[in-house]
């Protein structure tokens, strides 16, 4: 601590006193964080637009993305930013609601202090309560069968109506099943996501997005400078990580000529040099030649691409070195950091390589039928300009995200709030059979959960009063899969009615909140350090 | 309710999509003038003085450099119509315009966004079954004549409106010229491969369609010959200069001698390339870098037409067309250096004639495909860009309706019957998108309303009699074809009448009206979505 802060505590009032003041200062701006994303929650949510430092503009409907870019000041404001950001990479979706929940929590815990109980109180008052609640979810829970494509579309299809792509959820939620279930086994109880690359291309409508078996370039082309092929069957592919160009001397270094011959010599082994690298690579049958971008020289040459492409090889070059795991994993191909060690062996195949036109002047590699067993698959998102197609992606992700989620934890609940509720009546009802501050906590934590039917209401354009009420209703009246229905707007039973979502998402999103809210409960007091 | 602190500031709810249609319906009102047969043009000034005169909607937005992030969005659509589709551009906007101002007016009256939103959205997808169900005319029963029309028709609102059928003509030929049938067997017409030259002087009535290919370009050397009849075409991408060697490498000579051998080498690495050339039978080199003019003595001795420094892009077509292969090293896979006449490209005349002040080259009867050039003509610099813009416009009609075979009836035809058949449907519907949906069969009106007004005529009035044909078409028999054929009435805007627009050659591709009105829905939509404005401050500069 340095000097200066001590100073300023020891002047201060009372501690007693200070630690309220923080305490609540604390939690009012982390509850106007909450109140930022609320009205994107739910398939009637609005959406943000906002404009970064640069003046770039992105419109999106995804609580982690609004937080990620609003640059919040409060450091207590940032813990909820955080959580948001931690739902999206466990569970990928809800990171609105997680950060609504919260919100609604920090409001009951002011309520409770007010009462006069302590906040480390209120803080094991909370975790009862998260206790029982998970294991109220994981009650309702209902068992998945991988097998079964269409109910895990459903729940993608509920992820993505909330989303601006929501009527293109028809093509985007089968795409995100059909990805997930091409690279996992039936046994796997995780998915790498890595293992689906999402590229963009600006262009089309969001209906011409498509899930591709093998790999696509989006900024790669085909070098056409020599005339070499754009399409190529059955082909072999071959990576390589050095360069297809002249030596260059080193800084300090001259190559001196003395007389007329040396001139000729230059331009020979310059020429024999390359001819040399090339016909390596043809002795080894590689017909499609990707080559990693280098930042030391040009990667290949004009004299390079003219042999390639006489020997009908297709180039394509600027390869990111990131995406370099990837491309050799789905192909099958062993990156090549010299020419001495590229062998037959270290090709990769395909039955494809085809330069297709993306629009009018943009144009895309696609490199289809891959080895099966390599379980890799691509999704080439589209989009008519940059915003819609961003926010395509960042949607597709929370899809994939849904579908992992019922891969880890293979049971899913009914959405349209009806967890939400049910959670809220039976920890009311649980709160009367316990004693002492716990009961209060206990229900207060019940009650706040009822904001997520309220806020969907209210998004949707509905009486919010009238639906949690009645909605409260069938849950005491034990039909506890009745939720809201914003596209009928009317209550029923969810399950029925296929909106379906992981129970992760739901568990994820009330322990994320729950303990962030004990966490900000158990700080009495800031101290700003240089 | 507190306020999140944040760097920057916020704005929320109506007032951000008041401030958000406010900009587009601004933006629009600039555009609105230009639209239709009657349309004005805009002048625009850049910032260093360049003077654009233009119709084209996608033209005029482009060049306005628009800062409000939603008004952005709408030049984007713009944008993306004239790639899509290439024509429409300026319906479009004021569609999605009039779209948000109308939106925006509902949920001031407090019918929530997301029922506006999918009342559009259904109105959208009702729309285009209707256009595609009954508007939409096959261009199998029209033939030739229909081309020629809707290329008169997108031709209107520009500048070629009083030449319209030779540019007509010029462009429907052109195009049927141009077609190829892809590996799928599907015919397509590609727009690039029509090359448009531009060259002031004359009236734009001395404007030509040349069958083959043409470059604004010169014989490097007056010895040469002015054409080639047989001709074979090598296409060159490299220096044809005196050799120079890389960097890095020194030259370090001791004696006078040995400079001038070095000198004598480097000019003969290069007499050897070009004799290289000719060799392998060539007449004609094009060289889309430099030819030194001791090197040009040998193209000139061998009766050979040697070109330096043609565009790049031009050099890919000639070679594309006339199957020759671009070389860009004469190196050969044993270390030594040949040019390999497989590479030559064949075409039956090459020729070169001077055009108003300008010399160009004319490649005529290419062996692969069949290019196009139209050399434009006219009085100056910004009436050719327009007509080139304006041309540009009914070639991709002219594509749209070739490849689409449909076509639909002009003059806001489309937008009254879908408007009166929407106000039908609207009432059919029980549920809050009632009100969307008529909204957006209102907001469709907006098109002939502009036409006409553009025309000096007579807006209400026009529209009234527009919309009591379309309802009387609609509403009757399917047998009775004098009233069926009321369907495509639409205005007739030099004398204020309506009239059957499809007998009269009133006609636009069925396409780009579908595409157009998704286009505008989509970009209403999306901004209507909008309920939230954050704008982050600039960091600090320290």
């Amino acid at each position: 601590m340095s000097i200066s802060a001590a100073h300023t505590r020891q002047g201060a009032t009372m501690d007693n006193e200070k630690s309220k003041d923080i305490r609540s200062t604390n939690i009012v701006a982390a509850r106007a964080v909450a109140d930022v994303v609320r009205t994107s929650l739910g398939p009637r949510g609005m959406d943000k637009m906002i404009q970064d430092q640069r003046g770039k503009v992105l419109i999106t409907n995804d609580g982690a993305t609004i937080l990620k870019q609003m640059e919040v000041i409060h450091p207590t404001a940032k813990m909820l930013v955080e959580i948001s950001k931690a739902q999206d990479i466990e569970a990928g979706d809800g990171t609105t609601s997680v950060v609504v929940i919260a919100g609604a929590l920090l409001k009951a815990c002011q309520e409770l202090m007010n009462k006069g109980i302590h906040p480390t109180a209120i803080s094991d008052g909370f975790d009862v309560a998260l206790t029982k609640a998970k294991e109220i979810i994981t009650g309702m829970g209902q068992p998945v069968d991988l097998n079964d494509r269409d109910i895990l579309i459903q729940n993608c299809i509920t992820c993505l109506s909330s989303k601006v792509v929501s009527q293109n959820s028809d093509i985007l939620a089968p795409m995100a099943v059909d990805a997930v279930m091409r690279i996992i086994d039936k046994t796997d109880t995780n998915v790498d996501l890595r293992n689906i690359k999402v590229s963009m291309k600006l262009g089309g409508t969001v209906d011409d997005s498509e899930l591709i078996d093998g790999l696509v370039f989006t900024n790669n082309k085909v070098s056409h400078f020599a005339g070499g092929p754009s399409r190529i069957q059955d082909a072999k592919v071959g990576l390589i990580q050095f360069c297809l160009s002249a030596p260059k001397t080193d800084l300090e270094n001259n190559v001196v000529v003395h007389d007329y011959t040396a001139m000729d010599r230059i331009l020979k082994e310059e020429k024999k040099y390359i001819v040399a690298i090339v016909k390596k690579i043809v002795a080894t049958g590689c017909n499609v030649l990707l080559i990693q971008k280098s930042i030391l020289r040009d990667s290949v040459n004009d004299m390079a691409l003219h042999f390639l492409a006489k020997k009908n090889i297709m180039v394509i070059k600027d390869i990111e070195r990131e995406e370099v795991d990837f491309i050799c994993k789905t192909v099958n191909a062993v990156p090549v950091p010299h020419i001495d060690q590229f062998t037959k062996e270290k090709l990769g195949t395909a039955k494809l390589v085809e330069e297709v036109s993306a629009g009018s002047q943009n144009k895309i590699v696609k490199v289809t039928g891959c080895p099966e067993q390599n379980k890799r698959v691509s999704i080439l998102v589209r989009g008519s300009n940059q915003l819609v197609l961003e926010e395509a992606e960042r949607s597709l992700h929370d899809a994939l995200c849904v579908v992992r989620a019922l891969v880890k934890h293979r049971f899913l609940v009914p959405g349209g709030a009806a967890v939400e509720m049910e959670v809220s009546q039976k920890l009311q009802a649980h709160s009367r059979e316990i004693f002492g501050t716990d009961s209060y906590c206990v229900r207060h934590y019940g009650e706040c959960l009822e904001l997520i039917p309220y806020t969907l209401a209210e998004n949707a354009g509905l009486d919010p009063i009238t639906f949690v009420t009645e909605l409260r209703n069938h849950h005491i009246q034990g039909s506890k899969f009745d939720g809201l229905n914003i596209r009928k707007n009317k209550i029923m039973n969810m399950l029925e009615d296929n909106v379906v979502q992981p129970s992760l998402v739901s568990i994820s999103a009330l322990t994320l909140a729950t303990e962030c809210v004990r966490m900000i409960l158990k700080i009495d007091d800031i101290v700003m350090t240089r | 309710m507190s306020q999140v602190s944040i760097f920057g500031q916020r704005e929320q709810g109506q007032d951000v999509r008041t401030q958000n249609i406010l900009a587009v319906v601004a933006l629009s009102n600039i555009v609105k003038t230009s639209l239709g047969p009657q349309g004005l043009d805009k002048m625009l000034v850049d910032d260093i003085g360049d003077v654009t005169i233009t119709n084209d909607g996608a033209t005029i937005l482009k060049q306005l450099e628009v800062t409000h992030p939603a008004a952005k969005v709408l030049v984007e659509l713009s944008q993306i119509q004239d790639r899509e589709v290439g024509d429409g551009t300026t319906s479009v906007v004021i569609l999605a315009a009039e779209l948000l101002k109308r939106g925006n007016e509902l949920i001031k009256n407090n019918i929530h966004a997301t029922s506006v939103m999918a009342g559009y959205r259904l109105a959208l997808k009702e729309s285009v079954k209707f256009i595609s169900s009954s508007l939409s005319v096959k261009t199998d029963s029209l033939g030739r004549e229909a081309l020629i029309n809707a290329a008169k028709t997108s031709m209107s609102s520009k500048i070629l409106n009083a030449e319209s059928d030779f540019f007509a003509e010029l462009a429907v030929k052109a195009m049927q010229n141009v077609k190829t049938v892809n590996y799928q067997g599907q015919a397509k017409y590609p727009v690039r491969a029509i090359h448009i030259l531009k060259t002031h002087g004359m009236s734009s009535k001395e404007s030509t369609l040349v069958d083959g290919y043409a470059i604004q370009a010169t014989r490097s050397a007056q010895g040469m010959p002015t054409s080639m009849t047989g001709a074979k075409i090598a296409c060159v991408d490299f220096n044809l200069n005196k050799y120079r060697l890389a960097m890095g490498i020194q030259v370090l000579v001791q004696d006078p001698e040995a400079l001038d051998k070095i000198r004598q080498a480097e000019m003969d690495v290069c007499k050897q390339r070009c004799q290289k050339i000719i060799a392998s039978g060539a007449n004609v080199v094009l060289c889309s870098r430099g030819i030194d003019d001791f090197a040009l003595k040998y193209f000139v001795e061998a009766g050979v037409i040697a070109i330096r420094r043609v565009p790049k892009s031009d050099l890919k077509r000639i070679a594309n067309n006339t199957g020759a292969k671009i070389v860009v090293s004469l190196a050969d896979i044993d270390g030594e250096e040949s040019y390999e006449p497989e590479c030559l490209g064949t075409c039956e005349r090459v020729y070169e004639k001077r055009v108003g002040d300008w010399e160009y080259l004319f490649f005529e009867g290419m062996s692969q495909t069949r290019a196009q050039t139209i050399i434009l003509r006219g009085a100056n610099d910004f009436f050719l860009d327009e007509v080139e813009r304006s041309l540009h416009d009914s070639l991709c009609v002219i594509k749209r309706v070739l490849e689409s075979n449909s076509v639909v009836a002009g003059g806001g035809s489309v937008e009254v019957a879908l408007s009166v058949y929407l106000d039908d449907f609207a009432r059919t519907l029980g549920s809050r998108e009632q009100l969307a949906v008529a909204e957006f069969s209102e907001a469709l009106q907006i098109i002939p309303k502009v036409l006409a007004m553009n025309a000096a005529k007579d807006a209400t009035e026009l529209l009234a009699k527009l919309r009591v044909y379309h309802n009387a078409a609609q509403k009757s028999d399917t047998s009775d074809e004098k009233k069926q054929a009321l369907k495509y009435s639409g205005l007739e805007l030099t004398h204020g009448k309506v009239r059957n627009n499809l007998t009269h050659g009133v006609i636009e591709p069925a396409m780009s009206k579908v595409k157009s009105m998704k286009f505008a829905t989509e970009a209403a939509i999306t901004i209507l979505r909008i309920d939230d404005m954050i704008r982050l401050a600039a960091p600090q500069q320290q």
